[in-house]
């Protein structure tokens, strides 16, 4: 492929990630203000109309995890998970990126090793029928955000990696060139 | 199995790798290599760890916070603080920690405190002669205070490890808060005194009647959200949303200081940093179920009975490792992984678990602003733009000052149980 054309497809694929990390970041605001809105209703309406919602506190944990994962996908998309990133900030840009492809890639073995195991007992939930005990709702539904969690996030690292390899490679071939 | 729980995370800790990925890297190592159970357990565990109620007020308590900095309330009760003080010796550095303080009863979280007070109060610090070194302390260490005082998002991760309850512990950290900011403002004073720091502020009724009646609005949400607590009228997490909807409305109503758009920028980022925070709780859940199963807190329980201490050379005991723990590790890490280690042997010498989990918090705050890895450090190197060093050299006084405080927290027990005995 013409370098042009790599250039191009690289952009594109930058502001499809772009695009999707801010409708996501909007999604995860409106789950927020709604479980808001749901723990002010439900609190207010036990005092004033002497009923709340049944199910509300279900809802709105498995709201939060939900969020979570949602979040944790954008966080790790940002590398913006919680480090002490000491080290980090005392390297130069080789070792630092050398850094980065070792976190990339725990974060990918970890996340990629929850996920299948995050599968597997969500197909066992969804044999077993088990369902929360306020909703009713099957019990898959919530189990579900971990296996998409882990999965998207092993997902995100490996493009980090690849990204990474990609950086590191580059940055080796111009070190080469400008030697003498 | 000391290389999956012990050697490689730690490894991997001054890597800088994420922490959560250390422990379900760890926990994930250890469940191919060691372990006989199901490894489904993971994801049951990990789902078990973020499916609690008390869990949602960290959300709405991060999410209140960030509403209370987008609306300028941290300025204005800053400059009440300032107001109210007048012109003590070292004003501007006793309204820091006072300021702090006030702050930490609105926002849940001790990094966003010191983002908030640091670059209105950094500047005049300086210019009132305190110097690079003693402001830049200042700042980090009286943004620890937080963590103590309620609404406390360590206090409520501690609650619900240790199923202890968050309105007892929101209520044993009042007055050890209180004696934190005290003996903070004190050293300040003392400082301001020896240093011949030049005091700017003056006492003006007028002024502080102006600037009490901007901070009206501020000022009545704590009082309404610990108020509502105390009184049975809602749950810690009722209280969280209600701090939200007060926020919304004081910032949107009362100071027209934001849009509706920044309100919900404000609700992404908080979801952002709720999810920073709680995918560590569901991986160190997993991570202190393989501790127990391996019957770890069972043996540390047993090696020190047979030590056969007492209980004030035990809390020692556990101040130093609290310590040393918060000097490299998140409050939340060091707060899921260690209380199910600690507590067998908290009730084995017969400490009260809510006078324990003040003083493993008061821990915890001053891990915030300790070398190396204190969070608060790296707030404050990005907002200030000060260097480490300086910083590192900074807040050592303040570590001083507020070991001694924790001196106090840990044997005088009376202090944390007093109000929480109260509710």
């Amino acid at each position: 492929m013409p370098p042009a054309q790599t250039t191009q497809l690289h952009d594109l694929a930058a502001r499809l990630a772009r695009t999707a990390g801010n409708i996501a970041r909007t999604l995860l605001g409106l789950v927020l203000l709604a479980m808001v809105i749901l723990n002010v209703i439900n609190a207010a309406g036990r005092y004033t109309v002497g009923a709340v919602f049944i199910g509300a506190d279900e809802l709105l944990v498995f709201a939060m995890i939900f969020m979570v994962m949602i979040g944790m996908l954008i966080v790790t998309a940002e590398r913006g998970h919680i480090a002490l990133d000491f080290l980090a900030n005392r390297l130069g840009r080789r070792a630092n990126l050398a850094l980065g492809l070792l976190h990339d890639l725990i974060i990918l073995i970890a996340s990629a090793y929850a996920a299948v195991q995050s599968f597997a007992f969500v197909a066992r939930v969804g044999a077993i029928g088990q369902t929360s005990m306020a909703l009713g709702l099957s019990m898959v539904v919530p189990h579900s955000a971990l296996a998409l969690g882990f999965s998207g996030t092993a997902v995100v690292s490996a493009l980090l990696l690849l990204r990474d390899i990609l950086a590191l490679r580059a940055g080796s071939e111009s070190a080469g060139s400008a030697r003498p | 199995m000391i290389w999956t729980l012990a050697v490689i995370p730690f490894a991997l800790l001054f890597l800088g790798t994420p922490i959560f990925a250390i422990f379900l890297f760890g926990a994930a190592a250890t469940f191919v290599l060691f372990l006989s159970v199901s490894p489904l357990a993971l994801q049951q565990i990990m789902f078990g760890g973020l499916d609690n109620y008390a869990l949602l007020a960290i959300p709405f308590f991060i999410f209140a916070g960030d509403l209370m900095s987008g609306t300028g309330i941290a300025d204005r009760l800053t400059a009440w603080v300032l107001a109210l003080i007048g012109r003590i010796p070292g004003s501007l550095g006793v309204a820091t920690v006072g300021a702090c303080t006030l702050i930490g009863a609105i926002s849940g979280s001790s990094t966003a405190v010191v983002a908030a007070v640091a670059p209105t109060l950094y500047p005049g610090l300086i210019r009132d002669g305190y110097g690079t070194r003693f402001s830049a302390g200042l700042v980090s260490a009286s943004g620890s205070i937080d963590i103590l005082i309620p609404p406390s998002i360590a206090m409520i991760l501690y609650g619900a490890s240790a199923e202890q309850s968050v309105p007892k512990l929101f209520a044993a950290g009042v007055l050890p808060g209180l004696l934190f900011a005290l003996m903070m403002s004190a050293f300040v004073i003392v400082r301001a005194l020896s240093a011949g720091v030049r005091t700017t502020a003056r006492f003006d009724f007028p002024h502080l009647v102006r600037t009490t009646w901007q901070a009206i609005p501020a000022l009545f949400m704590p009082v309404f959200v610990l108020s509502g607590i105390y009184l049975g009228w809602f749950s810690p997490t009722e209280a969280g949303g209600f701090a939200c909807l007060y926020a919304i409305l004081v910032g949107r109503y009362v100071y027209r200081s934001i849009s509706w758009r920044d309100v919900l920028n404000s609700a992404s980022r908080s979801a952002l940093v709720t999810a920073q925070i709680m995918v560590i709780v569901a991986a160190a859940s997993l991570f202190s179920w393989i501790l127990t199963v391996n019957g770890v807190p069972q043996a540390l329980t047993s090696a020190l009975k047979s030590l056969d201490l007492a209980p004030w050379s035990f809390l020692m005991a556990i101040n130093c490792v609290l310590l040393i723990v918060g000097c490299f590790l998140d409050p939340t890490s060091a707060i899921l992984v260690l209380t199910p280690l600690f507590m067998p042997l908290v009730k084995s010498v017969g400490i009260d678990p809510i006078h324990f989990g003040i003083v493993m918090t008061a821990n915890i705050a001053i891990g915030m602003f300790t070398p190396p890895f204190g969070l608060n450090l790296f707030v404050a190197q990005s907002v200030l733009g000060i260097p480490l060093e300086t910083l590192y050299r900074g807040v050592l006084p303040f570590a001083v000052v507020q070991i001694s405080a924790l001196m106090i927290v840990t044997y005088w027990p009376a202090l944390s149980l007093y109000l929480a005995n109260a509710v």
